[in-house]
């Protein structure tokens, strides 16, 4: 859950509409340079957050999707192999499968029953000459946590680039790119990084390796019909979303401050709470790993008898109780844990939920579950 | 101020400051003369000569060109090797 945010998110995105209101690189008046300052700021808490060693490796970007979107129509041509996991969001499956319509070669590596890809499922489904693994590092449907550090050692001593989708653990599970050998990383700003829609990023290491789908003004070498070839201007083409950002470089802050761990770990307890509790409600079944400690504070379930839609609309009108039914855009992985055809109801819990807020939900399921 | 060591980009201009910041220096950035940056738009540090040793060693670690050093002139810039 990604909502609500921090009360410094707030007032740092008023205050840039206030006092940051120009366009950072473009001008030197006091309003452009306080921008391109909170901008900077944020590089920087972005890269202390995912132990990135140059800032200026990470490009904002409106959101994940266009992140990953970058990513791989960046880096995949014509010829190309590339490998994806059956538990891939649309955010990553429909551009390979507009990649695929250019003649790029595609495997995929089926994760196990718990959802979990393991990296000898990646290196099966390796070729020779496989040029990228595109892997989401959390399923959004089921939460399960994938070994992100052994594939992109795989992907290292093999020679490809290993693109991780961080839409669900960015500021909600530990990320290192050194040590998890990540090439490319995407994250949204608005998930587990608490900040506003909208934003999001890009961390390439091998700016050379990777085209630019977007060109414009970027307020540097202005004078060229060419994209600068460095980073960050080369991905940042058009004005960026600095109130946005000023939120975002807030929220990472406040991440920071408390710790990607101990998020992590308060989530966790909450989640074995929640899935105990679901467990003990008859015609209840639960997906993804049976351990919290294997996956995020994702929880996903369904009732026997019962269409997920239907379900969740009467979690929130009788009990104010919210929830995400269907195929939360990865009917892919749907299709693996054998929900493609129903969806599943979608428990999604966040830094600032409660035991209180767990047992609420629980009360709230036992009693549809008694009703019919 | 004595000289003027330009960047393509802002932001390679904010990362020396901040390198030369976590080291006790403070620069200021500026925007580069249009007549300085010959590829168009840039931005740059104000720097005293005792500093420039300072910004090229931070510039090396941020792996950013420097586009070219000025020394600041009553009446303009000269560029300097």
């Amino acid at each position: 859950m990604s909502w609500p945010k921090p009360p410094a998110v707030i007032d740092a995105m008023r205050r840039a509409l206030d006092d940051a209101g120009g366009n950072p690189g473009r001008s030197s008046h006091r309003l452009a340079m306080r921008a391109s300052e909170i901008v900077y700021e944020c590089r920087e808490k972005l890269a202390q957050l995912f132990h990135i060693g140059d800032p200026l490796r990470i490009a904002f970007t409106a959101n994940a999707t266009a992140a990953l979107n970058l990513a791989l129509k960046g880096t995949l041509k014509p010829g190309d192999h590339a490998v994806f996991s059956s538990m891939e969001h649309n955010a990553v499956w429909r551009p390979l499968a507009r990649l695929r319509e250019r003649g790029v070669r595609l495997s995929m590596a089926a994760a196990g029953a718990d959802g979990v890809v393991s990296a000898e499922s990646v290196e099966r489904a390796m070729e020779r000459d496989t040029r990228l693994i595109a892997l989401v590092h959390a399923s959004n449907v089921n939460g399960a946590i994938n070994p992100v550090a052994e594939i992109g050692r795989i992907a290292q001593q093999r020679g490809a680039m290993l693109l991780v989708d961080a839409a669900q653990t960015a500021g909600a599970v530990p990320i290192d790119v050194a040590a998890m050998h990540i090439d490319l990383l995407a994250f949204p700003g608005h998930k587990g990084l608490l900040g506003p829609a909208g934003t999001g990023g890009l961390y390439v290491r091998d700016p050379i390796r990777l085209e630019t789908l977007v060109e414009g003004g970027t307020g540097s070498d202005s004078a060229s019909e060419l994209q600068p070839s460095y980073m960050p201007d080369r991905y940042e083409s058009g004005t960026l979303n600095t109130s946005g950002i000023a939120g975002l470089n807030a929220a990472v802050g406040y991440v920071l401050d408390r710790g990607v761990a101990a998020i992590e770990s308060a989530e966790r307890r909450l989640a074995t709470i929640l899935m105990d509790g679901l467990r003990s409600i008859p015609r209840i079944r639960l997906y993804g790993p049976d351990d919290a400690g294997a996956k995020t504070g994702v929880i996903s379930f369904t009732m026997e008898g019962r269409d997920p839609v239907v379900l969740a609309d009467e979690l929130e009108r009788e009990f104010d109780v919210a929830s995400r039914a269907g195929l939360h855009c990865a009917p892919l992985a749907h299709r693996t844990q054998g929900t493609g055809a129903s969806g599943a109801v979608r428990f999604s819990l966040g830094e600032s939920s409660t035991e209180q807020d767990i047992h609420a939900a629980l009360s709230a399921v036992r009693t549809l579950a008694q009703r019919t | 101020v004595q000289l003027l060591v330009a960047y393509a980009s802002l932001s390679h201009a904010h990362r020396v400051r901040r390198l030369l910041y976590d080291r006790g220096r403070f620069v200021e950035m500026v925007r580069t003369p249009q007549q300085l940056a010959a590829r168009g738009c840039g931005f740059g540090l104000h720097c005293s000569e005792a500093e420039m040793a300072a910004v090229r060693s931070a510039s090396q670690e941020a792996r950013v060109e420097i586009r070219g050093v000025f020394r600041v002139l009553a009446d303009g810039y000269e560029a300097l090797p």
